[in-house]
């Protein structure tokens, strides 16, 4: 069964024809559907009226008529009448304050947005260039020498790393298996330096020893290498 | 200010008398000037009491033609009302001329049925298109945009398409 949008239209139409009695008896008065066209009263108010207008023919004229006065009436006044200049700028003035906030809240998301970029990549930055967190060995200081697990003599041995660019001087220490501290250097200038005969450390063949090197930078940092293994023949 | 005030009324007029006369109000010459001179002196009354301070004049002017026009519509609609009655009484006996091949009442029921069934904003807006206000009028009186309205309507029409082709009816463009 075929039919067309007019033959719905004209459908519809009938049916609230006939009940035109029940309908007719809560239309809105006159009044309030002028209101509902120049948008006064509550939303809901409005809303009421426009539901029944979508059930009253009579009613959707009406209002179809008001909106047809309200636009030629705009139209004309916009044509016909000079508008009062200084009610004009008040006018689009007020229309400029009414977007003032809107970009006023834009505008202040957008700084808080690169505020809070700029701090979060500065905070990147610093993390990068940070030497690494305490205690733990950097892994740019480069132990050369003694390699690990070397096994070598105590008159053999010389403790040799690669230089780190800012340091001021090196540390050397030497521990025993239990990392407790054998011996410490005092502040080393190069970059190589061996245990003197003098510090009488009581090792033993076989023992296994750990060393590390601590560089101090110009600032006072200090920045430790990883623990290196090596054996005494 | 007197001058464009007279000017604003003597283009109204042409368009309020057609706008009265689309609801069936045949109202002689006569009758329209006397709104058009009621109209008249009220913005005046307005403007030389007010004048300097209406900030929307555009607004003010609308309020007072409506104002008329309601009254003029109320008045008439109460020597009307016999007349509508037996008007009803007559439409209701009568057999509507139609190319439906449906019986009408059997129509109204699916239709209506269907109506009910889509979504309660799509439904209004259907309703109103069907009455005889146009998508720019059916935007403006909920104060939406015209495109909105479009898709509202549009939308709705797929729907109803679909409702009322689960009954057996095939609703073309």
């Amino acid at each position: 069964m075929k039919i067309n949008i007019a033959l719905v239209s004209e459908a519809y139409l009938d049916f609230w024809k006939r009940k035109r009695k029940e309908v007719s008896a809560i239309c809105p008065e006159s009044e309030l559907l002028a209101r509902c066209v120049t948008r006064e009263g509550s939303r809901k108010a409005r809303k009421r009226i426009i539901e029944h207008v979508a059930e009253c023919p009579d009613c959707a004229r009406k209002i179809k008529c008001m909106l047809g006065i309200s636009e030629e009436v705009d139209r004309l006044a916009d044509d016909v009448m000079a508008p009062k200049r200084e009610s004009a700028g008040l006018e689009s003035q007020k229309k400029r304050l009414a977007w003032a906030p809107v970009s006023r809240r834009t505008a202040a998301a957008i700084l808080a947005g690169l505020l809070g970029l700029i701090v979060v990549s500065y905070s990147v930055l610093k993390i990068m260039d940070r030497s690494g967190p305490r205690g733990r060995p950097n892994a740019r200081l480069v132990l050369l020498s003694p390699g690990a697990n070397a096994s070598i003599s105590l008159s053999d041995v010389r403790f040799a790393w690669a230089e780190l660019p800012g340091a001021e001087h090196y540390v050397v220490e030497v521990f025993d298996r239990s990392l407790e501290l054998l011996w410490q250097s005092g502040p080393q200038t190069g970059n190589m330096t061996s245990i003197p005969t003098a510090a009488g450390l009581d090792i033993t063949r076989g023992k296994k020893l750990f060393w590390r090197v601590t560089a101090v930078l110009a600032n006072g940092k200090e920045i430790r290498s990883r623990l290196a293994k090596f054996f005494l023949k | 200010m007197q001058d464009s005030v007279e000017r604003f009324i003597e283009s109204l007029s042409p368009y309020l008398s057609s706008q009265l006369c689309s609801l069936g109000y045949k109202g002689c010459a006569t009758e329209t000037e006397d709104l058009l001179q009621e109209i008249r002196i009220r913005v005046w009354k307005t403007f030389m009491n007010k004048g300097k301070n209406i900030r929307h004049p555009k607004a003010y002017i609308k309020k007072i033609v409506f104002s008329v026009f309601i009254n003029e519509i109320n008045r008439q609609k109460k020597e009307k009302r016999v007349l509508q009655l037996a008007e009803d009484d007559l439409n209701r006996n009568s057999e509507t001329n139609s190319d439906c091949p449906l019986p009408h009442g059997l129509l109204n029921d699916i239709l209506m049925t269907s109506l009910g069934m889509l979504r309660k904003t799509t439904r209004h807006v259907i309703k109103l298109h069907f009455e005889g206000l146009s998508l720019p009028e059916i935007a403006r009186l909920n104060g939406w945009s015209y495109k909105k309205a479009c898709n509202v309507y549009y939308r709705g029409i797929e729907e109803l398409k679909g409702k009322l082709l689960e009954k057996g009816i095939h609703l073309e463009n």
